[in-house]
């Protein structure tokens, strides 16, 4: 299961331990990562010049690695679809990202504490090319409740 | 190793960072969130911390020359935040980070900075830590 653009959370992802969230896939775009440059004040050129990424040593343009990083969490945000929150997230940026490809973002609820209502994630962002962009991450995040009764919708 | 041994330890006060609301919605647009268009809290965006603790420091750390850091090779390693409550739209963060290590790994140098924005009582609301890594060599890690 693949979810790709507009933002909508994702209200009915299971969130317990054991669960795997659906794939949510960003498309890289140069005009997003102009945008996330103006947003974040990083406006290092190797990721906004084409010439001087390559004079670099670069095959191009490369998104921003806090670009992915924040492309994961908002991911976490559409899984957990305001049923809680992120308290903590790490990840290793081990692959470049470049414009044209869509980062997919995955997760899986590792474990839960006794209520149920801290949850440990594992997380990955790959791209569409097989490029391991996001290693090694992982969240935590604490619901505002219990978890929902087995069967129950929770999606409303 | 062009890393100074002796920075570690040396600590960067960043300029305050009041968490704005338009400023807020411009970041969560360009990482895709439709958290504010929701209804939803902006300050709560995770990865906002980028832009007020990491950026500040970062600039700080990088105008340092006293460091060695040799800007050309580094790439950003790794990096985490721990949110300890969501900022609220309009408070005044300050945001500093320590050098905590800055040491050669084989052909490898890294520099680990600390992060910390505390609220206006010096409560602590966000942490963090990033990795830089300085690549030996044209084959090192990607630049981020």
């Amino acid at each position: 299961m693949s979810a790709d653009g507009p933002w909508s959370a994702l209200p009915g992802t299971p969130l317990i331990a054991g669960s795997t969230l659906p794939e949510i896939s960003h498309p890289i775009t140069q005009d997003g990562i102009a945008a996330y440059a103006a947003a974040s004040g990083d406006h290092n050129p190797i990721h906004l010049d084409e010439a001087f990424a390559r004079a670099a040593g670069l095959p191009g343009t490369i998104a921003h690695g806090m670009l992915s990083f924040g492309l994961l969490a908002t991911s976490l945000e559409r899984w957990v679809a305001g049923r809680g929150r992120v308290t903590a997230l790490h990840c290793r940026f081990a692959g470049m990202v470049r414009p044209g490809d869509h980062l997919r973002c995955r997760g899986t609820v590792r474990s839960a504490s006794a209520d149920g209502r801290r949850l440990e994630l594992e997380l990955e962002a790959v791209t569409d090319l097989g490029v391991r962009a996001l290693t090694h991450a992982r969240a935590t995040i604490e619901m505002d409740g219990p978890p929902a009764a087995p069967g129950a919708d929770d999606g409303d | 190793m062009t890393l100074n041994p002796e920075c570690v330890g040396r600590r960067y006060r960043g300029t305050p960072q009041v968490i704005d609301a338009v400023r807020a919605r411009a970041f969560a647009t360009a990482v895709g969130s439709d958290s504010g268009a929701a209804g939803g809290e902006l300050a709560r965006l995770p990865s906002l911390a980028a832009v007020y603790l990491l950026a500040p420091v970062v600039a700080l750390l990088f105008a340092d020359a006293e460091v060695g850091l040799d800007l050309r090779r580094l790439v950003h390693g790794e990096q985490s935040f721990a949110l300890l409550r969501p900022p609220r739209d309009g408070e005044t963060l300050h945001p500093e980070g320590t050098i905590a290590a800055a040491e050669a790994r084989r052909s490898l140098e890294v520099l680990r900075l600390e992060l910390l924005a505390t609220d206006a009582d010096g409560d602590a609301v966000t942490a963090g830590s990033s990795l830089f890594v300085i690549r030996g060599g044209p084959r090192g890690a990607h630049p981020s």
